[in-house]
């Protein structure tokens, strides 16, 4: 029988392994031996390419770094690390500066942190996630913010000044110490028109005003389109900053919408009438949204329970 | 009002397809191949596509016929995150559910005619089809022929033992 598949060049061929290898942060090294292990033609493909070679990690067997490495001695690289000592040795040895991702979940901060930061000037994915922050890097840089397009920290410092004018896709902060200003998060949010993922979560740690009467309209009232949101998540934040971001958030193409922990979205409405104001006005900017909240029963008593909405639960009458 | 503006093409078999210049331009290549010639009532030839597959692409980019063109001078990087994400929207799954030979040959014609959108559904199409499946499984799917030797196979295994299963 003939085997179609073959009719592919070989060109046509590395743009199905790229897809199938995954994005940059789920590329995975038993891939490859996947693909590698098919035919004699598949093989010499995938040993020939360097791009397939993209990715080491701190928890594999050391060979797979040693293989990338090997395969790929220039081209750009993912970096996925919890570990600080393999991060500053084994990492540090294959150049930063061709690093495309990093990716670091760890306990702490650790000293020579920012100089890798530093010299990895090609991030386009930076992740730095900390368990436990407790320190204050004013020297900590994002080398190259204009290539970046996703950046997730957590318990980390934030570079605020730096993230102007950026065309970041994807923005995730979390556990920020001292929790950030509106007008930190309203700038960043003004210079990322092409957002289309944003997680904002516990820079509050209590819920001490989520039983606050309902909140006036904010003194800066003015919209902030956001035509690319595609997923939307505000939980345990300041009750400020939440209720101004359903305020002024214009997220037409917005599909999940996440809340939790924040004041104004406690409520035990099950239809549009019964929504905040602030609620509404987002919603209704909107004809595609699923919105995911918190609710608990009105004296603040009873417990918490995750409830969902789709359109046309909220759809304006 | 005027008719939109036509372009005829022909596929390898000889068959002539008139369509609205808009559809047909969503091929780089007989763009460009218009912006060169300019107008004229020659059909456009395109050696490399049978009237079967060349009917499927059209039915494509008549689908998709006002979405916004990928820009010529992207960021590569951009171009590379787009092709990784693997979702297909509804219609274009329902459209690319075709026989394999079929696929292959929309994939083929879609990079000759560069048509960027269209080879993405293509690839990812078959990268849906390889995940999650070992080898065997995937030359089974393809009919491909398993060409290692046995001792090519035991070097292969031997080699890679540590990155097993991990």
């Amino acid at each position: 029988m003939e085997n179609s598949i073959d009719k592919l060049p070989p060109e046509l061929l590395v743009e199905i392994f790229v897809i199938f290898l995954g994005g940059i942060v789920e590329w995975r090294f038993e891939k490859l031996h996947t693909l590698a292990k098919v035919c004699k033609r598949w093989r010499d493909i995938v040993l020939a390419t360097t791009q397939l070679w993209c990715g080491i990690q701190s928890r594999q067997d050391p060979r797979h770094s040693e293989q990338v490495i090997k395969r790929n001695p220039l081209g750009p690289l993912v970096v996925q690390s919890n570990s600080q000592a393999w991060l500053e040795n084994k990492a540090a040895q294959s150049r930063p500066s061709r690093w495309i991702a990093l990716v670091y979940y760890g306990d702490h901060y650790f000293s020579s942190l920012p100089r890798i930061l530093n010299s990895a000037t090609s991030l386009q994915h930076l992740t730095i996630a900390l368990d436990f922050g407790g320190f204050s890097p004013t020297a900590s840089t994002i080398p190259n913010p204009a290539k970046l397009r996703t950046l997730h920290l957590r318990s980390f410092y934030v570079p605020w000044a730096g993230l102007n004018s950026l065309r970041i896709e994807s923005l995730w902060l979390e556990r920020l110490r001292p929790s950030p200003t509106d007008d930190q998060i309203f700038g960043v949010l003004r210079s990322s028109p092409c957002l289309r993922h944003l997680v904002l979560r516990e820079f509050y740690p209590s819920d001490d005003t989520l039983l606050m009467p309902p909140l006036p309209e904010p003194l800066e009232s003015g919209p902030i389109n956001l035509p690319y949101i595609e997923t939307l998540v505000v939980e345990w934040v300041p009750s400020s900053l939440s209720h101004s971001l359903l305020w002024r958030l214009h997220v037409p193409s917005c599909k999940i919408l996440h809340l939790s922990g924040c004041h104004s979205t406690h409520f035990t409405a099950a239809s549009s009438s019964e929504l905040p104001k602030t609620f509404r006005r987002i919603l209704m900017t909107s004809k595609q949204i699923r919105l995911k909240y918190t609710a608990r029963s009105n004296d603040g008593s009873g417990p918490l329970e995750i409830r969902t909405l789709s359109p046309p639960d909220f759809t304006p009458r | 009002m005027s008719a939109a503006p036509q372009v005829t093409l022909e596929s390898s078999d000889g068959e002539k397809f008139k369509v609205d210049k808009e559809v047909a331009e969503r091929s780089v290549l007989i763009k460009n191949m218009i912006e060169d010639v300019g107008e004229s009532d020659n059909p456009i030839p395109l050696p490399n596509v049978n009237a079967s597959v060349l009917k499927k692409v059209l039915e494509y980019c008549e689908h998709h016929r006002g979405d916004p063109l990928p820009a010529a001078d992207a960021d590569p990087s951009n171009d590379d995150n787009r092709k990784r994400a693997t979702e297909i929207s509804d219609w274009d799954q329902k459209f690319i559910q075709v026989d394999q030979e079929m696929l292959f040959e929309i994939i083929l014609a879609a990079n000759y005619m560069d048509i960027k959108p269209l080879l993405d559904v293509g690839c990812k199409t078959v990268a849906n089809m390889i995940k999650g499946k070992t080898p065997e499984e995937i030359r089974k799917l393809f009919n491909i022929v398993n060409d290692f030797t046995p001792e090519e196979e035991a070097q292969i295994k031997k080699e890679n033992e540590w990155a097993e299963d991990r």
